[in-house]
C-alpha cells in the first residue's frame, strides 16, 4: 500500500509550489498538469493555490506564472527556514 | 562578595542573556513565517532561558527577604524553557490532526502552568523559602532529562540523514545537559570548578546555537540558486 504523505501547512505548500514554478520557469511553456502532479494535489486545489499566489502577488498571473520580486524573497525565506529547521533537527517533517 | 567575582558572574549571565536574545530572534522566524504552533515552543523556550539568566543575575542585587523568590523564579523559568523545547521536539514527529490538538493542549497547559507558578511564588514567598533545596535538585534532574532527550532526538535525526550541518545541534544540547549536570553537582559540593565548568559549557552551547542559526539565515543566500535545482 502506498504510504500517505504527511500533511503540509500552507507555508510549505506555497514554498514547494514556488520552487517547482522556479525550476520549470526556464522551459518554454509551463504545463499546469505537470506542476500539479509534481505538487501532488488534486487539480481543483491546485487552481485554488494558484489564485492565492496571484492574490498574494507572488506570481504575475495564473496563466504565465511569471515570478515576481516578492516571490523571490518568499522563496529565499522559505529555503532559509527549511535549512534552519533541518539544522536544528526539526526538518524531517517540514 | 568579592567585586571582581561579582562582575564576572554578572558578565557571564549577561552574555547568556545576549546569546538567548539572538537565538530567540532566529527561533521566532519559523513560527512567524508559518503561524504553526508546532514551532511556538522554540521562541518560548529560549525566551524563558534568557529570562532565567536575567533572574540569576538579579539574585546578586536582590535584598535578602526576596532572594529565595527570585532564586525560585529562575529555577522554574529554566525548567519551563527546557520543557517548551522538549515538547517542540516531541510533537514534531507527527503531522496528524490528533497530534496537533494534543500539542496545542500541552502548550496551553504549559503556558498557564508557568504563569501560575510565577504568580504563586511571588504571592507566597514563604512557600519558596522552605522547599528551595529540594526543588533545586528535582528541577536540575528534570532539565538534564529534557536536554538528553533533545540530544538523542537530534542525534537520531542526524544519523538517519547524515549531513555535516546537522551534527552541531546535538552537540550543543549535550553541552547544555553537561552544564546542567555540573550545576547539580555544584548544588551539592559548592565547588567553583563545577560552577565554572557549567557556565563555560552553557556559553559554549548557546554560542553553537547562534552560529548554526546565523549560518542558516545569513549564509544561505549564495545557495538559493543551487537549491532551485533540487526537488522540493
Amino acid at each position: 500500500m502506498r504510504k500517505r504523505s504527511p500533511r503540509r501547512d500552507k507555508f510549505k505548500l506555497y514554498g514547494e509550489l514556488l520552487s517547482i514554478i522556479s525550476q520549470e520557469s526556464d522551459k518554454e511553456k509551463l504545463i499546469l498538469s505537470k506542476l500539479q502532479n509534481r505538487l501532488n494535489v488534486p487539480y481543483d486545489r491546485f487552481k485554488l493555490y494558484l489564485s492565492e499566489l496571484k492574490r498574494l502577488e507572488l506570481v504575475e498571473d495564473e496563466v504565465s506564472l511569471k515570478l515576481t520580486e516578492k516571490e523571490r524573497e518568499f522563496l529565499c525565506e522559505y529555503k532559509r527556514i527549511r535549512d534552519f529547521l533541518k539544522r536544528i533537527g526539526l526538518g524531517e517533517h517540514f | 562578595m568579592n567585586p571582581y567575582l561579582l562582575l564576572t558572574l554578572v558578565s557571564i549571565h549577561a552574555a547568556a542573556v545576549t546569546l538567548c536574545v539572538v537565538i530567540l530572534y532566529f527561533m521566532a522566524k519559523p513560527f512567524r513565517a508559518t503561524g504553526d504552533t508546532k514551532y511556538l515552543g522554540l521562541p518560548l523556550g529560549f525566551g524563558f532561558l534568557g529570562l532565567s539568566h536575567v533572574l540569576s543575575a538579579s539574585t546578586f542585587f536582590t535584598p535578602l527577604p526576596y532572594l529565595s523568590v527570585v532564586a525560585y523564579l529562575q529555577l522554574f523559568a529554566r525548567s519551563f524553557a527546557f520543557t517548551f523545547l522538549a515538547i517542540t521536539y516531541y510533537f514534531s514527529g507527527s503531522t496528524s490532526e490528533k497530534s496537533r490538538i494534543a500539542r496545542n493542549i500541552t502548550l496551553s497547559i504549559l503556558i498557564v502552568a508557568s504563569t501560575l507558578a510565577f504568580i504563586i511564588i511571588v504571592a507566597s514567598p514563604w512557600l519558596a523559602f522552605s522547599t528551595f533545596q529540594v526543588a533545586e535538585v528535582y528541577t536540575r534532574v528534570f532539565n538534564v532529562a529534557c536536554l538528553v532527550y533533545m540530544a538523542v532526538y537530534t542525534l537520531r535525526s542526524h544519523v538517519r540523514k547524515p549531513d555535516p550541518t546537522t551534527i552541531w545541534i546535538p552537540q550543543s544540547y549535550i553541552l547544555l545537559a553537561v552544564s546542567q549536570f555540573l550545576l547539580f553537582v555544584w548544588g551539592i559540593d559548592h565547588s567553583y570548578a563545577a560552577f565554572g565548568g557549567a557556565m563555560a559549557l552553557l556559553l559554549l552551547g548557546l554560542t553553537v546555537f547562534v552560529i548554526v542559526s546565523y549560518q542558516a539565515f545569513c549564509c544561505t543566500d549564495r545557495k538559493v540558486g543551487h537549491d532551485a535545482q533540487e526537488k522540493p
